[in-house]
């Protein structure tokens, strides 16, 4: 009896190949077949883990095994859900708070870069000017959803009672990762904040290694064979030369295999947009790049939660590439601050006062009490000029009602004549003699 | 004269700190903006990538004296991990 049925089951399955078939077209495809197979998956996945995978793969990263991650990249096509991640940044984030709320709160101007994910949609820069009742948890979440690892999000919004929901039904309003399109928005800020210089921090894993500076950069004097100068070739002239040969040939490759489309997926623009090819190192004229020194144990600590002892490294990493353009910070921001400081003395009415002239005064009374040694002020001779050293960046001016910058200081930068930027004697010997 | 420094002032422009993204390695970011928060170099305008992003996030939201408390490895580690 068994034999015959087993015959006959045998003889449905070879009987029936198009009705099978229709059935893997079919949207059923999604449902029970993918459930059970991602069971077994994940019972294969454990056991193969438990016996052979080394201690450091069963770690957990980001708060989740391994195995939970590799069946969710298979039941949803990518390692880490959104929801989790937007329970995990809310304390960075100030909870649901919006730009808006942040820059009342803070007078710092937090702008964050997303890439849309319609296709030739340009990267989108988020700020309280852009976007003042977006939630920053939700905009940072996108911001870091690489495709694979976490999905095109949608941005939140909290309306005026305070309730906080999602943005519209509405294709062209997924973002994903902003470091895709464009890493470093330089273009954005000086439109919107006329940002004139830009401080970058670099710690693409993909980059860093390419930021060599052949020729020294702000900090790192190079004085290579020549003790006296400090643009000497690093590594001598012909060590130089085929380190810039490679990396300029590579480069030319990646712009090659972006234009053509021919990149895979979205790594097409990783490596195009910075300029990091270039014999400063990703410096162009008006932009300084902090480039920690990572360790090569870092590349294998991706996606994972660091230690405190990683934590160390990192903080004390970034310090010492920070303090390596203090100097050359202080200097820039010398002259903002002077031209404050005199514009301030010749205004008469109080309320015209460039803001961060007395910002500046009250962190530098906090400061002060708090007992941490001042920089001291050896650049500028009056004691007076020296309390505009500790600083804020950039010009703020702003009004409480919200307003950026009025709109002629905008447009006087748009039509201020070049001799206008000169640098008097005095202050290009300033220059002189901070960089020797 | 007035006129003169204002426009000065203008075409100077202001700085803003861009910080990347990079995963894990965006973790050098806290010390970055440490290191700057220290010196009082810190740029007022702010804007952040991916992980520089969660950076960029925790100081824009912060006041001065909650950046001073809260940017220490320890309780970054109790953050971060879970």
């Amino acid at each position: 009896m068994r034999g015959s049925e087993e015959r006959e089951e045998r003889s449905n399955d070879n009987g029936s190949p198009i009705s099978l078939q229709k059935r893997t077209y079919s949207s059923s495809l999604r449902s029970s077949p993918s459930l059970r197979s991602s069971r077994i998956l994940q019972s294969i996945l454990t056991t193969l883990a438990r016996r052979f995978a080394p201690r450091p793969l069963l770690a957990r990263s980001f708060g989740k095994g391994w195995i939970d991650l590799l069946t969710n990249l298979y039941m949803q096509g990518t390692l880490f859900e959104n929801e989790y991640w937007m329970q995990q940044i809310a304390w960075f984030a100030g909870g649901d708070m919006t730009f808006a709320e942040a820059y009342k709160k803070t007078g710092r101007i937090l702008c964050i870069t997303l890439s849309a994910v319609t296709k030739k949609a340009p990267p989108v820069l988020l700020n309280y000017v852009t976007a003042p009742n977006v939630t920053i948890g939700s905009a940072v979440c996108a911001s870091a959803a690489v495709p694979g690892f976490v999905k095109a999000m949608r941005l939140r919004i909290k309306d005026e009672n305070g309730k906080v929901h999602m943005q519209e039904e509405n294709k062209d309003q997924l973002y994903f990762d902003g470091s895709i399109d464009q890493d470093i928005p330089t273009a954005g800020l000086a439109e919107m904040f006329n940002c004139q210089f830009f401080l970058a921090a670099q710690a693409n894993p993909h980059i860093v290694p390419f930021l060599y500076n052949s020729k020294g950069d702000v900090g790192r004097p190079s004085r290579w064979s020549v003790g006296s100068r400090e643009d000497s070739w690093r590594g001598g002239y012909l060590l130089a030369a085929l380190e810039l040969y490679l990396k300029y040939d590579m480069k030319a490759k990646f712009n090659f295999l972006g234009d053509l489309e021919a990149a895979v997926g979205f790594t097409g623009t990783l490596m195009t947009q910075n300029n990091w090819g270039t014999t400063t190192g990703g410096r162009a004229e008006n932009q300084t790049t902090m480039v920690p020194q990572v360790a090569f144990q870092d590349y294998f600590k991706l996606i994972s939660d660091p230690k405190l002892n990683d934590l160390y490294r990192y903080m004390r990493g970034g310090q010492i590439a920070a303090y390596e353009k203090t100097a050359f910070m202080k200097t820039h921001y010398s002259i903002a601050h002077t031209l404050n400081e005199c514009l301030a003395k010749l205004t008469k009415d109080p309320s015209n006062v460039p803001a961060e002239a007395i910002h500046n005064r009250a962190v530098i009374r906090r400061k002060r009490s708090i007992g941490r040694p001042l920089p001291t002020p050896t650049i500028l001779g009056s004691p007076q000029a020296a309390f505009t050293f500790s600083g804020v960046g950039g010009y703020k001016k702003i009004e409480e009602n919200g307003e950026m910058d009025n709109g002629d200081n905008e447009v006087e930068a748009k039509y201020a004549t070049p001799s206008l930027v000169k640098r008097t004697p005095s202050e290009n010997n300033l220059m002189k003699g901070q960089r020797k | 004269m007035e006129q003169v420094l204002r426009r000065a002032r203008a075409a100077y422009g202001r700085t803003g700190l861009c910080l990347s993204g990079g995963a894990a390695m965006g973790t050098y970011h806290f010390g970055i903006v440490k290191g700057l928060f220290d010196q009082g170099i810190l740029p007022h305008i702010l804007s952040g990538t991916s992980a520089g992003a969660v950076v960029g996030a925790f100081v824009g939201t912060r006041t001065d004296e909650e950046i001073e408390r809260d940017l220490t490895p320890e309780t970054l580690e109790l953050r971060l991990k879970r």
